[in-house]
């Protein structure tokens, strides 16, 4: 692994209200050196997180208790502080919204589906990150 | 005159909706399985790929990371054990129980949880039940299991009452329509309630549905009230489950009484 410096590290927020993936991934990223990463797993909590860490990306989940992706994505939106924020879904599963996708993109934003190797969600994350 | 709407409008026969609304519960039931079984799947293959990778290990992360794999492995068996329980047929074997009894039963089977009281308000007498004695002690296990987990960790009191009922004619049209009761039936109605946080009201009409869940991920597979249902449906009863106004969760369980005039 080689490190790159913390100011040229990537953030990455991980919400998702499976605790163990979320720790796995973000373990599993920093191992790269190439991010920094933080975990939510209380969706109620994600937009107060999100303005804490201004991440680089999101990586959303869709089912959640309390609110799901597309709650926390409308939320984001329509706020002028968050709304450049890059988000892409990270899904276990293909629900109503999904049965619209094309092309990898649900309501608009890439996702992701579940399960997806470590290399995967790099080249994903990679892929959608702000040039 | 021809009133028949235009071929574009011509509404579907009704075996056709019935086709359209048999696989929309398919694709739910499928979306919902791939849910339940994708997130472990997902915990397995990230972990591996922890194991695999540059991190170096000791002996708690190995331990954490195994612990990962065999917590992934056993929800996706238990997922699969309950999807197949729930798209199995039950077989029962009906005799007359008492339902004090059969509650009884059913708390006996459950883990004991020291933050939360007991209350028993039975009636004594109750005219006999005839049902499956082995899925109704699971069922009310079940419901009783839900109430204590909606009350943990603070704790708080599981209330079981009993009582037996005649239904009545002013009560005929709203349960016939949905039940097998009928004016005159005699029953016997367990309710079941607890001090817990409730079920969101918005979530209310997604109960029964297979893999709904309100526990946090991992805790339940969401299929209890599902199986909870068709034992219900199977004996001829009827399972309602509300909000109370002072908060906490109403179940109320209406089985008809063996014995009827």
């Amino acid at each position: 692994m080689s490190d790159s410096p913390d100011s040229a590290k990537k953030k990455i927020l991980l919400i998702d209200d499976e605790p163990f993936i979320t720790s796995l991934m973000a373990m599993n990223l920093e191992d790269t050196g190439r991010y920094e990463v933080r975990e939510q797993n209380d969706s109620l909590k994600a937009l107060d997180t999100i303005m804490d860490f201004v991440p680089d990306l999101v990586v959303l989940d869709v089912m959640m208790p309390d609110l799901d992706g597309a709650d926390i994505i409308y939320r984001l939106k329509n706020d002028a502080r968050l709304k450049h924020i890059a988000v892409v879904f990270h899904t276990a599963t293909v629900r109503e919204a999904e049965l619209h996708a094309h092309g990898g993109i649900i309501s608009g934003f890439p996702f992701l589906a579940k399960p997806a190797t470590t290399d995967q969600m790099i080249d994903f994350i990679e892929k959608h990150l702000p040039k | 005159m021809n009133s028949a709407p235009p071929p574009d409008q011509t509404p579907p026969p009704e075996n056709t909706l019935k086709q359209l609304e048999e696989a929309g519960a398919l694709s739910h039931f499928a979306s919902s399985v791939a849910h339940e079984v994708c997130n472990p799947l997902s915990q397995i293959v990230l972990a591996t790929d922890l194991l695999a990778g540059p991190r170096p290990m000791n002996d708690d992360l190995r331990k954490k990371i195994v612990g990962f794999l065999r917590q992934g492995a056993d929800r996706i068996d238990k997922a699969m054990k309950s999807m197949l329980q729930t798209c199995s047929p039950i077989e029962t074997s009906m005799t007359a129980e008492d339902a004090n009894s059969l509650i009884e039963a059913a708390l006996a089977s459950l883990t004991e949880a020291p933050s939360v009281r007991i209350e028993k308000h039975f009636t004594p007498d109750l005219p006999a039940i005839l049902v499956d004695k082995k899925h109704i002690i699971e069922t009310i296990a079940g419901l009783c299991a839900n109430a204590i987990d909606a009350m943990l960790p603070a704790g708080g009191t599981l209330t079981l009452t009993t009582s037996s009922k005649i239904f009545t004619s002013s009560e005929r049209e709203g349960w016939q329509r949905q039940s097998w009761f009928r004016a005159g039936d005699h029953a016997v109605v367990i309710e079941i309630a607890d001090t817990g946080h409730g079920i969101p009201e918005n979530k209310m009409g997604l109960i029964y549905e297979a893999f709904f869940t309100t526990k946090a991920a991992g805790q339940g597979a969401g299929l209890g009230l599902t199986i909870a249902k068709k034992v219900v449906d199977l004996h001829h009863g009827r399972l309602e489950i509300s909000n109370q106004p002072e908060g906490g969760v109403l179940a109320v369980l209406t089985l008809k009484s063996s014995a009827q005039p």
